[in-house]
C-alpha cells in the first residue's frame, strides 16, 4: 500500500514539474515555410492543364516552374534570425506539389516579419561553390560567367492549332527581388509553425507589365525583357496565413 | 531431479554452440582488420557534392576486389566474358558498338554506357534509369540472359573456390556474398574519376584553349537568344558546365532530346515512373571522353560527333514529350513550320566539336589503377 501511495505522489510530482517547467525549458522551435504554386486562381498542374494566356486568345501548358528563394530572415521581438546557407530551390514536381523549407532551431519567441529574396545575391551568383541548393552543375545554372537562373518557367503555347515552345529563364544580379511579409506568430504556443505562401505563376506575365506570350515566346538573355519579368515576379508570392 | 541429466546436456550443447558461433564471429569480424579508407581521393570541387553510401565506404580493399571482379570472366555464365568486355578502359569504358554482344552472341537493347565520374550526375543508372543505385545496377548485367547470363548463387560458389578471392572478400567485407560483389564493383566504378582533360587544365588555369576550342566552349555554354544576339549550342541546358553529365536533382538528368517522333518513341524513363510525360526520356550522359565513346545515343544511332551535332542543328523530331528547351533553342528567328534545330553555321559546329575533344583525358584512358589486374595473379 505504501508503495502505491509513493508511486502516485511521484507521478503527480513529475506531472506538475513537466507542466510548469515545460515552457521555460522549451528550446528553439522549428519553422516551416511552405510554397504552393498556382496559376491565377487555379492550382498548377504540370503538362495537363491549359491556362488562358493573360493577353490574347491563346492558352499555355506548363512543363517546368522553379525559382530560387534566398537569404531568409525571421524577425520578432526586436531580434533577427538569419537562416544559414539560405539558398532554396522551390520546385513543385514532388509528390504533393508543395515546396517546403524547414528551418530547425529558430531562437525566437515570436515572428512578426519574414524577409527573403527571389533570386541569388551577386556574391553567390557567380561563385562555383555548392551552398544550400546552389549547384553550378544543375539545371538552374547557366555557367559561372553568367550565374544562375533565378526563375525558370517552360512550357507550350497553343494558339489555334499551332503549338510553340515557351521558355523564360530569368537571372542576372540586378534581377534579384527582396520581399518582406508581415506576420504575427507566437512561437511558444505550438510545436510546428507553418507559414503558408502561394506563388502565382501568372504574375510573371500579368503584374506590373502585361506580356503577350505569343509575341514574346522566350525571355532569356535580353536584359530589358528580363527586368520586366523580374519586376513582375516581385509580386508573385503572397503569405496566406 | 530426473530432468537434470537432460538439462546438463542441453546446457552443454548451448555452451558449445555459443563457443563455436563466437569463434566464427571472432574469426570473421574481430580478427579482421578494418578496411583501409582510400586516403588520397580528392576529386575537383567544381564537380560538386557527391554521396557515398554510408554502408559502402571507399576502401582500398573494396576497390581492389571490385577491380578484380570487373575484369574476371567468372562473372559470366560461360566464364568467357567480364564486365570489361563491354566497358573497355581505352574507350572510356564503352565498347565502340551501337549494341553490345552478350556472352551467347545476343545483342543488348541499349548501347554500353561509358563509366566515369558516376559519383556526379543523375542518381539513376542505365539509359532508362531503371536502377536507383550503383549497387543495384552492377548485378543486373551479370544476371541478364542476353548479357553475362550468370546465376549469382553459382557465381558465389565459383568465387569461394579461389583462395585469393576468399582473402580479398574477407578483407573488404568479411565474407563472399552477393552483397559484397555489388558493393565492390560499385566502389571500383565510383573510383573511375576522369578529371585531367585539357578542359580540366583550362579550369585550373594551367592552360588556354585554342581560338576554335574557346568559341566552341562559349557556344557549348550558351542558350541561343536571337533577341540578345547571343549564339549558342545549348549543350549547357542538359549537361552540367563542369562535369558535363546530366543533372542530379530529381529526374532532371533525363529528357527526350528529339531523336524520334511520336510513332517510334521508345518507353525510356516511363518504364520506371509510369508517367507518360517521361516517354522517350533517356539519361543525359557525361561528355567526358566523348570523342572516344562513339557511336552515340542510347541506341548508338550516330557514328560520329558530327552526326550528333547535325541532329541538334537541324533534325529535332517532334513528339508529345520532347523538351521545350530543345525545341525552342534556335539561332535564327523561330519559324514554327520549319524544321527544328540550332541552325548554327558549319564552322560553329566544328568549334563545338573541337571543344568536345578537349574533354578527352588520356591519363584516365591508360591509368594503370583501372586496368586489368589479372596479368600477374589469380589466373
Amino acid at each position: 500500500m505504501k508503495h502505491v501511495i509513493i508511486s502516485v505522489v511521484l507521478c503527480i510530482a513529475v506531472l506538475v514539474a513537466v507542466i510548469f517547467a515545460g515552457p521555460h525549458f522549451a528550446g528553439p522551435k522549428s519553422v516551416s515555410l511552405t510554397f504552393k504554386a498556382v496559376v491565377g486562381g487555379d492550382p498548377l498542374v504540370f503538362e495537363a492543364s491549359l491556362y488562358p494566356s493573360p493577353s490574347g486568345d491563346d492558352r499555355f501548358k506548363v512543363s517546368a516552374f522553379r525559382f530560387f528563394i534566398s537569404n531568409i530572415q525571421l524577425e520578432g521581438d526586436g531580434e533577427r534570425f538569419s537562416v544559414p546557407n539560405s539558398y532554396h530551390l522551390a520546385r513543385f514536381d514532388g509528390p504533393n506539389g508543395l515546396y517546403t523549407i524547414n528551418i530547425p532551431e529558430v531562437p525566437l519567441t515570436e515572428i512578426d516579419r519574414i524577409t527573403f529574396s527571389i533570386g541569388v545575391d551577386a556574391a553567390a551568383n557567380t561563385s562555383i561553390e555548392s551552398v544550400g541548393d546552389l549547384d553550378p552543375n544543375s539545371r538552374m545554372a547557366w555557367n559561372w560567367e553568367v550565374g544562375y537562373k533565378f526563375v525558370l518557367m517552360e512550357g507550350t503555347l497553343q494558339s489555334g492549332d499551332q503549338l510553340q515552345p515557351i521558355v523564360y529563364h530569368i537571372g542576372f544580379d540586378e534581377n534579384i527581388r527582396p520581399l518582406a511579409f508581415s506576420a504575427e506568430r507566437d512561437l511558444s504556443s505550438s510545436e510546428t509553425n507553418i507559414f503558408a505562401f502561394e506563388a502565382d505563376l501568372l504574375k510573371l506575365f500579368n503584374s506590373n507589365t502585361q506580356i503577350n506570350l505569343a509575341k514574346k515566346t522566350s525571355v532569356v538573355f535580353d536584359k530589358v525583357d528580363a527586368r520586366i519579368i523580374a519586376d513582375n515576379y516581385a509580386s508573385m508570392i503572397s503569405l496566406k496565413n | 531431479m530426473t530432468k537434470s541429466p537432460l538439462l546438463v546436456l542441453l546446457l552443454l550443447v548451448a555452451v558449445v554452440g555459443v563457443a563455436a558461433g563466437g569463434g566464427y564471429f571472432v574469426q570473421t569480424t574481430l580478427l579482421r582488420p578494418d578496411p583501409t579508407p582510400i586516403a588520397d581521393f580528392d576529386p575537383p570541387s567544381f564537380f560538386g557534392r557527391y554521396n557515398i553510401p554510408p554502408d559502402n565506404p571507399l576502401t582500398e580493399e573494396a576497390f581492389e576486389l571490385g577491380r578484380h571482379l570487373f575484369y574476371d570472366p567468372r562473372l559470366s555464365g560461360t566464364n568467357e566474358m567480364s564486365c570489361a568486355d563491354c566497358h573497355r578502359q581505352e574507350l572510356a569504358f564503352t565498347d565502340g558498338l551501337a549494341f553490345s554482344v552478350g556472352t551467347h552472341g545476343g545483342k543488348t537493347k541499349f548501347s554500353s554506357m561509358s563509366l566515369s565520374n558516376l559519383l556526379w550526375g543523375p542518381g539513376r543508372f542505365f539509359w532508362d534509369g531503371r536502377a536507383d543505385s550503383l549497387e543495384q545496377q552492377v548485378l543486373q548485367p551479370i544476371e541478364d540472359p542476353i548479357e553475362m547470363d550468370q546465376d549469382l548463387d553459382l557465381l558465389l560458389i565459383e568465387l569461394e573456390e579461389v583462395e585469393a578471392y576468399q582473402e580479398m572478400f574477407r578483407a573488404a567485407y568479411g565474407e563472399v556474398s552477393t552483397d559484397a560483389i555489388a558493393k565492390a564493383l560499385s566502389t571500383f566504378i565510383r573510383m573511375l574519376v576522369s578529371a585531367d582533360s585539357k578542359y580540366d587544365a583550362f579550369l585550373r588555369g594551367e592552360t588556354t584553349l585554342t581560338e576554335t576550342e574557346e568559341l566552341g566552349r562559349k557556344l557549348f555554354m550558351a542558350h541561343p537568344d536571337v533577341s540578345a544576339s547571343l549564339r549558342g549550342g545549348n549543350c549547357i541546358d542538359c549537361h552540367g558546365q563542369f562535369h558535363t553529365a546530366g543533372f542530379s536533382d530529381g529526374l532532371d538528368g533525363f529528357l527526350n532530346n528529339g531523336l524520334d517522333g511520336d510513332d517510334t518513341l521508345k518507353t525510356g524513363l516511363m518504364l520506371v515512373t509510369g508517367d507518360p510525360k517521361h516517354k522517350g526520356a533517356f539519361k543525359t550522359p557525361s561528355l567526358r571522353n566523348i570523342a572516344v565513346t562513339g557511336p552515340y545515343m542510347h541506341d548508338g544511332r550516330f557514328e560520329t560527333l558530327g552526326d550528333v551535332l547535325r541532329h541538334y542543328n537541324q533534325d529535332i523530331q517532334h513528339s508529345a514529350t520532347v523538351s521545350p528547351l530543345i525545341l525552342q533553342a534556335d539561332n535564327t528567328t523561330i519559324d514554327p513550320t520549319a524544321s527544328f534545330g540550332l541552325n548554327l553555321t558549319e564552322s560553329e559546329l566544328q568549334s563545338i566539336e573541337a571543344f568536345l575533344h578537349t574533354l578527352t583525358d588520356e591519363s584516365f584512358l591508360s591509368d594503370p589503377r583501372f586496368s586489368n589486374p589479372f596479368s600477374t595473379d589469380l589466373q
